[in-house]
């Protein structure tokens, strides 16, 4: 009896040293991107396929895109994939990161109850529907951690030159899957990424109530981290999971991604894979 | 075996142990006794290395007890017996072993041998917590035994204990500390304990020894009125010697004369100590051979354990142990006129 | 209610269909939190028996680090192990961030003053005497602790039980130290905390309930063992 119970440790200890093994420091990438990629499940399709050929391990850690770019200029990160342009045209003015290349999109859309009692269905302009939004004094949940989608979002509000009622504001600080959550428990409006309603249609009442601005457009960039900034960053792993992102397999698999699910495309590839 | 020289040091303010000199030979049974805080609990604990000293020697089989390296040795080659017995939730014969158990050392029948020289043999499969208190005292007597020890400290050991089982675990330890010829230094609080199974003794008060030789000396002839108080003398009369005769000393004391037999010089201030077992108490005028006989006035007859404790007044006060046949036979009752006498060689003399 | 009552049925049904994924993160919960567990009784028994024995100047403020310790937010320590293990951190060489070790790491650093503190106040509840006496029975020092810790054994079992509680059922500091990362540091707890968010209500359960399962079978069996030594020790 008491043999038994020190083997369990020991065969744990083994078996996590073991994992730690595989996950060698010198095949590890580390990947930071978006809650939005991770929660559509493009992340698991893209890094599965990736690691197939166990050269490499991909380390992804999903975070807001104002989160990942600080990773990026703590030398955190080796890779980013994120949708905030301004911040990352900042982010590789200063040094951080080269090869930025903006390679996919989707778009964004705006998302209320069904009732619609700010009467936006229908509203073409983004800026126009948050207008009507801040007029009827609806509460909108926003993500408010500082990500590519909420960068968007406050843009937009730029745009519509109205800030909306503080009491009906409601920031988030989660990730896309979680604030949309939160927003269906509320029946309050959003700015979702179209994939990541998609992918949660089924399990919420919110509908679209604005879609097709050119401002909706959410387009993702890829952005090396500077290995002569920071010389622990893996470059050659970073630089192995880069041209696989931008091969034409991996275009095929973002493309395909979601039709047999949801019938619909959800991601777009904008860039000439070689 | 025991060497302490110049042992001085500050338990607490205003309380210390200071030993100038202190020998214990080997093969002796020696008991520290005292009243409660007179440190000798502190002095054991010293000689089982407990209590980091700093000052003065302690030798302790030859070795010198405050280096370090001599502290394993030392630890193993002595025993402390607590006034609790502390057992181990097992069998008494793993807990009699566990000695040897510690040392590595193998049994080759050394338990089985302490368990019969203690008279436990019988329980050497119970757990020693079911047993009763003098059969878990037995145990750890048995366990502080089996490694055939040089020295065996014990600390006030019988005071949790039954006077029955006190008697008979105190006489077979009697036997079996002759037999062994081991050193044994024991703290007690009871003289009855000393008088029993030491061949010497210190008597200690407020960290220091007041006195040191056998137990019928220190009893019959206390050097100060604070060891006579402690061992029980309760007659303790200031006074001056007035005249001299060989050895036979005239003493003035409480307005009357006392004789005792003493080696003072005339004109000492001196303590006169009568233990209450010396005085006789008798309804007969006739001294008989005692020189000292006083008319007295019965104070207080009070019950002493198996006897009584008669307080006189002979001008003086005199405390006297009656039997209970006596107490009974004569009737004795406070305010009664009866006469009080004791020997010259009973009473004895404190210079002051 | 009526949703949450599907969730349950399609939680369960999921437990049983044996979805790979699900075993894959129940099984790294229990290794992480068990390896974690063995490390931090090895260092907190013996180290709380010492402290409670031992006499040394600053005894009372130790002591009070030891009970501080165990109040610790487990997610303060994962944020300062993430800042230790990190890249800029003096611990990066060790590579542990984002990894199972370094999520072991942070659980060690929580059960640990758990286990001492119990382990502390069990050996307090030995009168001191006893540890001399074993001492004067001729025990280097560990020795003497030993026994007495075998006295003890109960209790220590006790502290055992309840470090492992406190690292299984811990989300926090795993999540940020090891990213929750699938099939690499992805756990019950931080795998429950993702499904939620995302909806998935019934993966959410399912996990959830295995969680509960796990440290309860866990609990009934270290439970069981003490049960059956003070049963023992009662009987005799």
């Amino acid at each position: 009896m008491k043999n038994i119970r020190w083997m369990f440790p020991v065969i744990s200890a083994a078996l996590i040293f073991g994992c730690q093994a595989k996950n060698g420091p010198q095949n590890a990438v580390r990947l930071v991107t978006t809650t939005s990629v991770r929660d559509t499940g493009l992340l698991d399709v893209l890094s599965d396929a990736f690691q197939k050929d166990g050269k490499y391990t991909l380390k992804a850690v999903a975070v807001g895109s104002g989160q990942a770019m600080q990773l990026g200029k703590t030398g955190e990160a080796d890779i980013l994939w994120v949708h905030s342009p301004d911040d990352e045209k900042q982010f590789v003015e200063e040094g951080y990161g080269t090869d930025r290349t903006t390679f996919m999109y989707n778009d964004f859309v705006i998302l209320g109850p069904a009732q619609d009692p700010a009467k936006v269905k229908g509203v073409k302009k983004a800026a126009d529907a948050f207008k009507k939004i801040a007029a009827a004094k609806a509460p909108f949940i926003s993500r408010g951690d500082k990500s590519g989608t909420h960068k968007k979002e406050l843009r937009i509000w730029d745009a519509a030159k109205v800030k909306p009622a503080a009491d009906k504001y409601i920031e988030a600080g989660q990730g896309m899957a979680a604030t949309l959550t939160l927003a269906d428990e509320k029946n309050a409006y959003a700015l979702v990424d179209r994939s990541t309603y998609l992918s949660m249609k089924s399990k919420i009442g919110l509908v679209i109530v604005s879609e097709g601005d050119d401002a909706l457009l959410n387009r993702y960039s890829l952005i090396l981290v500077n290995p002569a900034k920071f010389p622990k960053v893996n470059a050659a792993g970073a630089r192995a999971f880069f041209d696989f992102v931008l091969s034409k397999p991996a275009k095929e698999m973002v493309e395909k991604f979601g039709q047999d699910k949801y019938g619909k495309q959800l991601f777009f590839y904008d860039y000439a894979a070689k | 075996m025991i060497k302490i020289r110049d042992l001085n040091f500050a338990l607490a303010p205003g309380f210390g142990l200071s030993v100038p000199r202190l020998d214990i030979p080997q093969g002796r049974v020696f008991a520290i006794i005292g009243p409660n805080g007179a440190g000798k609990t502190t002095l054991l604990n010293v000689l089982a290395l407990f209590q980091e000293s700093g000052a003065g020697s302690l030798e302790i089989m030859g070795k010198d007890a405050y280096d370090p390296r001599n502290k394993l040795f030392l630890r193993r080659s002595m025993s402390f017996v607590f006034s609790q017995p502390y057992l181990l939730n097992d069998t008494v014969y793993r807990n009699v072993a566990l000695p040897l158990k510690l040392r590595g050392e193998p049994d080759e029948g050394r338990v089985a041998e302490m368990l019969e020289l203690f008279k436990i043999s019988a329980f050497k499969d119970r757990n020693a917590n079911t047993l009763s208190q003098g059969e878990r005292h037995r145990v750890t007597l048995a366990r502080a035994f089996v490694t055939k020890p040089g020295l065996v400290l014990l600390d006030e050991p019988f005071s949790s204990l039954d006077a029955r089982i006190k008697d008979t675990i105190m006489h077979d330890l009697r036997v079996i500390f002759k037999a062994a010829g081991t050193t044994v230094v024991l703290v007690t609080q009871d003289q009855g304990e000393a008088l029993t199974l030491c061949d010497s003794m210190a008597v200690m008060k407020a960290g220091r020894i007041l006195q040191h030789g056998s137990p019928q000396d220190i009893f019959a002839r206390p050097a100060s009125a604070e060891v006579a108080d402690f061992v029980g003398v309760e007659t303790i009369l200031p006074g001056s010697v007035t005249g001299k005769e060989d050895n036979l000393c005239s003493v003035s004391a409480g307005g009357k004369t006392l004789e005792v037999i003493a080696g003072c010089a005339v004109g000492d201030s001196v303590l006169v100590c009568v233990r209450p077992e010396d005085v006789t108490v008798s309804k007969n005028p006739d001294a008989g051979s005692m020189r000292n006989h006083f008319g007295a006035r019965i104070i207080s007859v009070d019950p002493w354990r198996l006897e009584y404790k008669v307080g006189l007044d002979c001008g003086f006060s005199l405390m006297a142990a009656v039997t209970k046949q006596s107490v009974e036979g004569m009737g004795l009752k406070p305010g009664m006129a009866v006469f009080a006498s004791f020997k010259a060689t009973a009473a004895h003399l404190i210079k002051r | 209610m009526e949703f949450i009552v599907s969730g349950f049925q399609k939680g369960i049904a999921l437990i049983f269909s044996g979805n790979a994924e699900v075993y894959a993160i129940a099984r790294l919960s229990l290794l992480v939190s068990m390896f974690a567990t063995v490390i931090s009784v090895l260092i907190g028994v013996p180290l709380g028996a010492l402290i409670a024995v031992k006499k040394f100047p600053s005894k009372k403020i130790v002591i009070s680090l030891v009970n501080t310790g165990m109040g610790l937010p487990p997610v303060v320590v994962g944020l300062l192990v993430m800042l230790f293990l990190s890249r800029s951190g003096p611990l990066s060489f060790l590579e542990w961030l984002y990894t199972p070790m370094g999520m072991v790491l942070a659980q060690v650093i929580i059960a640990t003053p758990v286990i001492t503190g119990l382990s502390m106040s069990a050996m307090q509840s030995i009168d001191p005497k006893f540890y001399r006496q074993i001492l004067t029975l001729g025990a280097g020092e560990w020795q003497a602790l030993a026994v007495c810790l075998k006295e003890i054994k109960l209790s220590v079992l006790a502290a055992v039980i309840a470090g492992f509680g406190s690292v299984i059922s811990e989300v926090g500091a795993v999540m940020i130290v090891g990213g929750n990362i699938r099939s690499q540091t992805r756990v019950l707890t931080t795998a429950t905390v993702l499904q939620t968010q995302m909806g998935n209500y019934d993966m959410a359960i399912a996990l959830g309930l295995i969680l509960i399962g796990l440290t309860f079978i866990i609990n009934l069996a270290l439970t069981f063992i003490q049960q059956q030594k003070a049963q023992a020790y009662n009987a005799k």
